[in-house]
């Protein structure tokens, strides 16, 4: 069987033997990386896969599954089935989305799944430029991704959907204690610069030679697109209805509410084709759309799938994944400020370019820490005047969100190692962020 | 499982002309159940099946996966990773060597009692309601609470004759709680977990431990005083201690990470290679990982390039005394793979990773340890934590904890901040306890994210003169 015939023919057993609800996708791929480390090339990988995600739901009780050998599906659907009788009931399925629906059809880039030699090349492109620009070893990936995705449900819904997409991670050294590190998401490749991203990464690592000791206290900071989309991936998630359920989100009991400056709208946005991940559907075949999330600072909705949405009087935003919703991306509307015009705004405070290993206290009040890493510039007076280094942020995520003083002009597309979901942001400029620092 | 098809995938990348091949091939069964309030919201169970190949063509390395496992589709997969080593080694200047390596031949399995392929869904679900109903309700508002079960079949061959085979059962327990008082919340975030057959789930047991760290919580959060602003002694339970050994001794002795291979991802070390057998703590201080612990959460006999296992003290009395290696890291340091070789599934390349990471005991009870305290913090356990990406600066924030005062345990203390450097943390050790605990936890590295099963674990340690961090 064809694997675009796979979700169709399961939706069809699986109702003939009784399930009430049924969502299949089917799924094929190639990924290939490029993983470079003291500036020569680790290792080069590459994936095949396919596989079949299989959502059944008889008598509002549900399963779910996931298996890769095809000749099993059969099995597969009676085994779901068999147990399914077994489970309790769930109070809270309401049901999936019923067709059909039309979706837009957009191209991908189709060279970048024949990528392969050319990896390497562009690998070399991205450190030599990095070691041109101040770097003495860089290390990092690229990646090209290409698949398609067909979906079916008993809902009377048939889609496919096939995408392909690069990203590059760069993290130039200056010395063991100055690194700069710079990402760029595409899904043209023609857009792709690993000559821009090396060289940026090398001048960041360079001018952030010879860090001393940060201090603590509450400063003004402005983080880089890469450091702040750790902040947005974070409120993307709690906006899931299904975070707020699970007592894991800091928007809980929050909609109609101010939740940061007026000037702070953010979106999902699975509609943008210029976004590198954009779906025309989600996991139960609605189409995907434009999610106003924080609407001049006031929180205006959750996402949903249809069970939430049902649950709370509301219509399903399109952001169903296989069992809880979930943002495609997130996106902030750009202020007008550049860059140098927010430091020179800073009197007494901090530019960080990246960070790590955030960590909540709990979820649901937003208390929080998290680690700058690679460079962390002081700002005296409006300009830089070294480098820093040993420092945390220890910050409530809700107030810092109404501390937002300034966005800036000049949005980014993140996604790297530390920030899994496509984030969209410019500069972001905080008031009064907490800094603490080890004791002894 | 038809373990010709690694045979066939080792031979043909040989013949392609790579000088090192391996093939490892997994099966894994799996299910797992959620309820989200009590509510039961989803039961899935997965199949997964697949071959990972790793090559070596001068001295460049490359790995290929699929998971189609016909003949064709595998053969494919090897002259893709043949092709791709052979094209970066045209650019390589500082080839790749592994160290040496012993061909071993093993079949071997966890022992179960009761085996967990005949534990249906049903068995996983009232298992959580089970422990679910027997937790104290009164001030847990909200409850997010797996439990996931998955049997690994895998078998690993070389092109220098290892052939090992094994099966693993792992059972995962996770929890996170909303406890509520006046009108504040705290959350507990709880894992349980072993390479165990189904005799694991001990409902009452685990239903007691559960609901202890939910009132343990509650207690603290109405009861909890500040903490200390002087100078204390901390006397940290087996939880924090694993923490620490797993953040700060476990992740900075990676033979990989001191030698910059994750640098863009989870970073480097503090330490490096020269710095063995420096002093790095005081002399009490012995920090061991060990995956050969039976029923470990991060058991394993042979590591994911045919090494067998064994245990590191990578602190042996307050020195720096070993590193964790596999064969890429030991050759570049002249040393032999000790074994650290590991990878979460035959998609992803194996690379150095703990196992189960814990301070090795010493003589004194948890009342030897309190009695010449006259002001300190017993951290039992923590919520928040964290560590920057060359493992130096670490913080545990506190979720059970109380005041020592004089000798004896007094008051819950809200939220301590032990915030700290890794050389301090080490040092400020003078007494280590008895007995040990261990805690599982999902370790995180690897590029693409490899989610992987460690314990943590250690005695009660003492600190002495710490300052506690804060606002």
């Amino acid at each position: 069987m064809d694997i675009s015939d796979i979700p169709g023919y399961v939706v069809d057993q699986a109702r003939k033997k009784g399930a009430d609800d049924i969502v299949c996708s089917a799924h094929e791929g190639e990924r290939k990386q490029v993983k470079f480390t003291n500036s020569e090339v680790a290792i080069t990988k590459t994936w095949e896969s396919t596989g079949v995600d299989i959502f059944l739901a008889k008598d509002r009780k549900i399963m779910y599954t996931s298996v890769n050998d095809l000749h099993t599906l059969d099995k597969t659907i009676n085994d779901m089935l068999a147990f399914i009788k077994m489970m309790a009931e769930s109070e809270n399925y309401q049901g999936i989305a019923d067709g059909p629906f039309n979706y837009r059809n957009e191209g991908h880039d189709k060279r970048i799944s024949d990528l392969e030699g050319e990896l390497v090349e562009l690998t070399g492109q991205a450190i030599d430029s990095a070691m041109r620009n101040g770097a003495n070893r860089v290390a990092g990936v690229l990646y090209s991704s290409s698949g398609t995705v067909h979906l079916a449900t008993s809902g009377d819904v048939i889609g496919s959907q096939t995408g392909s997409d690069m990203d590059i991670s760069l993290r130039a050294f200056a010395s063991k204690e100055a690194s700069g590190h710079m990402v760029q998401s595409v899904s043209n490749m023609d857009e792709l610069d690993p000559i821009r991203i090396g060289m940026e990464a090398g001048m960041m690592a360079k001018e952030a030679l010879n860090p001393s000791l940060g201090k603590t206290g509450k400063v003004d900071v402005l983080f880089t697109p890469l450091a702040f989309a750790n902040f947005l991936e974070r409120a993307a998630g709690s906006a899931s209805a299904g975070s707020v359920d699970a007592g894991m989100s800091f928007f809980k009991d929050k909609i109609g509410e101010k939740v940061g400056p007026e000037f702070l709208t953010m979106i999902d946005d699975g509609t943008d084709p210029k976004m590198v991940v954009s779906p025309p559907f989600d996991g139960e075949g609605v189409p995907t759309q434009k999610n106003v999330i924080i609407e001049n600072g006031v929180l205006k909705t959750y996402l949903h799938n249809t069970s939430t949405a049902k649950l709370n009087d509301a219509v399903s935003t399109g952001n169903a994944g296989l069992v809880f919703p979930r943002a495609w991306n997130c996106a902030i509307t750009p202020g007008s400020m550049s860059k140098d015009d927010m430091i020179a705004d800073i009197k007494d405070g901090l530019y960080i370019t990246n960070l790590w290993y955030t960590r909540f206290q709990n979820y649901q009040t937003g208390d929080f820490s998290t680690i700058p890493r690679d460079a962390v510039f002081e700002i005296k007076d409006g300009k830089i005047t070294g480098a820093v280094k040993d420092i945390r942020i220890s910050e409530n995520m809700p107030d810092m969100l109404n501390r937002i003083k300034h966005i800036g002009n000049d949005p980014e597309q993140i996604r790297w190692w530390e920030v899994g979901l496509l984030v969209k942001t410019p500069h972001v400029v905080v008031e009064g962020v907490n800094i603490t620092k080890s004791t002894q | 499982m038809d373990r010709d098809l690694a045979e066939i995938a080792v031979s043909k990348a040989r013949e392609l002309g790579a000088e090192y091949a391996e093939a490892r091939m997994e099966f894994v069964s799996g299910q797992d159940s959620l309820l989200k309030n009590g509510n039961p919201e989803v039961s899935g169970f997965e199949r997964d099946a697949g071959i990972g190949i790793r090559v070596k063509v001068n001295g460049a390395l490359a790995f290929a996966s699929t998971n189609r496992l016909d003949r064709d589709s595998v053969l494919a997969a090897c002259e893709r990773s043949v092709r791709t080593a052979r094209a970066s080694s045209r650019i390589m200047k500082n080839p790749l060597e592994f160290a040496e390596g012993k061909a071993n031949i093993k079949d071997y399995s966890v022992f179960q009692k009761k085996n967990i392929s005949n534990i249906g869904p049903e068995d996983v679900l009232r298992a959580l309601s089970e422990i679910e109903k027997a937790l104290p309700s009164e001030n847990l508002v909200g409850s997010y609470f797996s439990l996931g079960i998955e049997h690994r079949e895998k078998y690993f061959c070389n092109s220098e004759g290892s052939k090992i085979a094994s099966s693993i059962p792992r059972l995962h327990l996770f929890m996170l709680g909303t406890i509520l008082e006046d009108g504040r919340t705290a959350q507990a975030m709880l894992q349980l977990g072993a390479a165990s057959g189904w005799e694991f789930m001990d409902i009452d047991k685990l239903s007691h431990f559960l609901g202890n760290e939910i009132k343990m919580t509650h207690k603290n959060m109405k009861e909890g005083i500040k903490a200390p602003k002087e100078l204390v002694d901390m006397v940290l339970g087996p939880e924090v201690t694993g923490i620490a050994a797993h953040e700060s001794c476990g992740h900075p002795y990676e033979g990989d990470r001191i030698l910059g291979r994750e640098a863009a991802q989870a970073g480097e070390s503090f330490v490096s290679e020269d710095m063995m057998g420096q002093q790095i703590g005081s002399e009490v201080a012995t920090v061991i990982d060990d995956p050969t612990l039976e029923n470990s959460y991060g058991f394993y006999l042979y590591d994911d390039e045919g090494i067998e296992a064994r245990p590191r003290e990578l602190i042996k009395d307050g020195k720096i005394n070993d590193f964790l290696h596999n064969r890429e890291s030991a050759a570049r340091m002249g040393v032999e793979s000790n074994g650290s070789s590991r990878s979460k599934n035959y998609d992803r390349e194996a690379i150095v990773r703990m196992a189960n990471t814990y301070v090795k005991p010493g003589e004194y009870s948890l009342e030897e340890l309190v009695e010449d305290v006259k002001l300190g913090v017993l951290m039992n356990s923590f919520m928040e934590w964290n560590i920057d990406d060359k493992r130096y600066n670490q913080r545990y924030i506190g979720r059970e904890a109380y005041l020592i005062e004089n000798g004896r345990i007094g008051a819950p203390v809200k939220a301590p901040i032990l915030e700290m450097t890794t050389p301090a943390f080490w040092s400020a050790i003078d007494a280590v306890g008895k007995e040990v605990g261990f805690t599982a936890a999902t370790c995180g590295k690897g590029e693409p994210g490899q989610g992987i099963a460690v314990f943590t674990g250690g005695p009660h340690i003492r600190l002495r003169n710490i300052k506690l961090g804060g606002e």
